[in-house]
């Protein structure tokens, strides 16, 4: 990499810190749902009920879901993209963005849903 | 804004609503798995040093990590703190309120009443069919047996003609008694849309001004991550401010949980810059508060110095016959009053060394709670430590109660009432002077109204979460006990917005906003009043029914009235003065002494009802 005096990239390691990353997002997705699911079944009978509490809280784990385990999926997902280029073809940090894992993808992680990569703020 | 019915808030499932914030606690500790295995098999394990080297893989593992911090912090502050918590409060919030409707509903239906009106203001009138039983002289069982006569047996006899004699009876002794039941209903429900609308601000004030996630690798990671660590480094100053200026929708138990999830450098970091977002704030503990506060004393003197001597300058510039100097003088005086309030409070409290002080007699120390110069001024201050007393007394003055008086009369009493409380039980007790609402000025117009009351409200049941939530080890026993005006607050504090108190005591009751015990939120059997026998407040009940009423339906205990007329031919003084006499000592030579009142008072306090006279 440019710039570093020091320089070391064991890209099977490397692959596999991406696929813990991958898998990390995964989990945290589908517990979220899960959880943020069943905060809206119980919100529902309190809306019902006429209650503040449940709009309230059906708004809380929407926001949960989007904005901060969203987040941190989101995060993950990125830095496992990147970490996956990294280890093909090292770049810094400035250069990346989610097109160039999208040329890499399709080879390493064919599973991953890159056809979304255009949609995500960096592309 | 709530809106429930009666009806809606008896068929919630309260047991539902715990459950969602169990599993909210139990996915959060699901989640913090998953942050571990980012710690241990990425950032530690394959992305070790040893694996991946280089300025970049510093930064990666470095924002990983910072990933992992943000997540646990939003998995601490918003689902635990805010979202489970919030859960389990509304949760044992409404069970309490629909433990009330079990009780009274089937009272109001036994008899015959309907519930009608907006459910804001519930009305509890008389059915139709009440209204002819009475009419036509066959009243139910229960109305003759509260009235005093036999049921008549549907002839005319001597027992219809006594129910004919005694209508107007029976018609306002259901009517009272459906009032009654009317209070009781009204201040369920507005304890439980209190509770519901504070737990929905907690959720939704939650996303109003959440940190910032860490920026995504990319092109722009290296202008916004320094935005992302100033953020992080502001994020614990911005909760703080906006918890201090009512804005964070938190309760106290929540404020007490992001307090205790603080790194010690945060803490004293808060101490140090904004005491002012420290030390008025109930959830916070105590030790903490009276050092924020003993600050904010210092800063306010200071203040008022500076302000004193610029408005002594400006006057020595004006005409004096001018109203502009009359204004200005007027000004001068208020802070000069203030000062001089605030110096005395602080003399009061602290040792010439600037340590402390501890009331000798029970030998606790005082700790400063809050203080405000606004209006006739505002004062908490506690002998000995609520956080770990045993059990806690909260005196809550009436009319005239100001500023001044936290290092005068009103301390006095405080002090006798500790000094009483440490003389009738070994268990510590902490005798807190509440003076946290703006009591009236006079007792006409202003102690006549109920306003002072419902805007302290808020503030009064706050305080008595804050106790609850900074409590160490079990919670103590607390009590509140209100005098003259200060009832009324209390009464009204319990009946609209709920207090998490043990004991209520009214002494010398104005009325305290509601006619029955029942509305109060607190077991009858813990609601207690008195008022001696020559005490002036009895003939002017103007908040509803006087506590000491049998049909008000708590405890009396017994008073004396010691003070005399100073003049036979002044025959007001005895029953104005006895009005505040019930904390009489007789420590001063001459000095009248309740030492009835004050037993019984401590007695309660200090959980030994039985010994109450």
């Amino acid at each position: 990499m440019a710039g570093a005096d020091v320089f070391t990239l064991d890209p099977d390691e490397v692959h596999k810190s991406v696929a813990v990353l991958f898998e990390i997002e995964a989990d945290v997705k589908s517990q979220t749902d899960s959880m943020v699911a069943s905060n809206a079944d119980a919100a529902a009978p309190l809306t019902a009920a006429s209650t503040a509490l449940g709009p309230a809280l059906e708004a809380a784990g929407e926001w949960w879901k989007i904005h901060r385990a969203g987040g941190f999926t989101g995060l993950l997902g990125n830095t496992g993209e990147y970490l996956a280029v990294c280890a093909q073809e090292a770049v810094e940090v400035d250069d990346f963005n989610a097109g160039t894992f999208a040329s890499v993808a399709g080879d390493i992680y064919p599973d991953r849903a890159n056809a979304t990569a255009s949609s995500r703020p960096d592309w | 804004m709530s809106e429930m019915t009666w009806q809606q808030l008896r068929d919630l499932d309260c047991g539902a609503v715990r459950a969602l914030g169990d599993l909210w606690k139990s996915h959060v500790e699901t989640m913090l798995d998953q942050t571990e295995r980012l710690r241990a098999d990425v950032v530690e394990g394959h992305l070790s040093v040893e694996n991946f080297e280089s300025d970049t893989a510093t930064q990666v593992r470095e924002h990983i990590t910072l990933t992992a911090d943000r997540y646990e912090d939003d998995l601490s502050d918003y689902a635990t703190t805010r979202i489970a918590t919030t859960l389990h409060e509304a949760a044992d919030a409404f069970e309490a309120e629909q433990n009330e409707l079990k009780e009274l509903i089937p009272l109001i239906e036994s008899r015959d009443f309907d519930i009608e009106g907006p459910h804001k203001e519930y009305d509890v009138n008389l059915s139709g069919g009440l209204h002819q039983a009475i009419l036509t002289l066959d009243p139910p069982q229960w109305l003759c047996d509260m009235v005093g006569i036999t049921k008549p047996s549907g002839f005319w006899d001597w027992d219809t003609l006594k129910a004919l004699f005694n209508s107007v009876d029976l018609y306002g002794t259901a009517i009272g008694l459906a009032g009654q039941y009317q209070d009781w209903l009204r201040a369920v429900m507005s304890r439980a849309h209190d509770a519901d609308d504070d737990a929905a601000a907690a959720l939704s004030e939650m996303s109003d001004n959440p940190t910032e996630l860490p920026p995504h690798l990319g092109a722009t990671y290296d202008d916004l991550i320094d935005d992302y660590k100033e953020g992080v480094s502001d994020e614990v100053a911005n909760e703080a401010r906006a918890i201090a200026e009512g804005t964070s929708g938190m309760s106290p138990e929540q404020v007490n949980q992001w307090w205790e999830n603080l790194s010690d450098a945060e803490r004293e970091a808060l101490l140090e810059e904004h005491p002012e977002w420290v030390g008025p704030v109930d959830g916070i503990p105590t030790e903490y508060r009276d050092t924020a506060n003993r600050v904010l004393l210092d800063r306010n003197i200071d203040s008022l110095d500076s302000q004193i001597a610029a408005k002594e300058q400006a006057l020595a510039g004006m005409d004096p016959d001018s109203d502009e100097y009359e204004r200005a003088k007027e000004e001068l005086d208020g802070l000069k009053g203030d000062r001089s309030d605030l110096v005395r409070l602080q003399e009061h409290i602290t040792n010439e060394d600037g340590s402390p002080k501890v009331y000798g007699i029970t030998d606790q120390q005082y700790y400063l709670l809050g203080f405000d110069t606004e209006g006739s001024g505002k004062a908490v201050v506690s002998i000995g430590n609520p956080d770990t007393a045993d059990n806690v007394n909260a005196y809550v003055p009436g009319t005239g109660g100001n500023l001044a008086g936290a290092s005068g009369g009103l301390m006095d009493r405080t002090e006798t009432m500790a000094r009483d409380a440490d003389n009738a039980s070994d268990a510590e007790t902490a005798t807190v002077l509440w003076l946290g609402y703006d009591a009236p000025d006079s007792i006409v117009p202003e102690a006549m109204q109920s306003k002072w009351a419902e805007d302290g409200s808020k503030a009064l049941e706050r305080f008595t979460q804050g106790v609850r939530a900074t409590a160490e080890g079990e919670p103590s026993n607390l009590t509140l006990t209100g005098h003259s005006y200060g009832t009324t607050m209390v009464g009204t504090a319990a009946a609209t917005q709920g207090v998490e108190a043990d004991n209520l005591v009214f002494i010398g009751s104005p009325g305290v906003g509601v006619d029955t015990a029942s509305a109060l939120g607190v077991d009858e059997s813990n609601v207690w009043a008195s008022t001696n026998d020559e005490d002036v407040i009895q003939y002017g009940p103007v908040h509803g029914n006087a506590p000491v009423n049998e049909s008000f339906g708590g405890n009396t205990f017994t008073s004396d009235s010691p003070r005399e007329k100073t003049e036979w031919w002044k025959f007001w003084e005895g029953a104005t003065e006895n009005h505040s006499s019930y904390w009489d000592d007789g420590s001063e030579p001459g000095e009248a002494n309740n030492e009835i009142s004050r037993s019984n008072q401590a007695h309660i306090v200090t959980g030994q009802e039985d010994m109450v006279r």
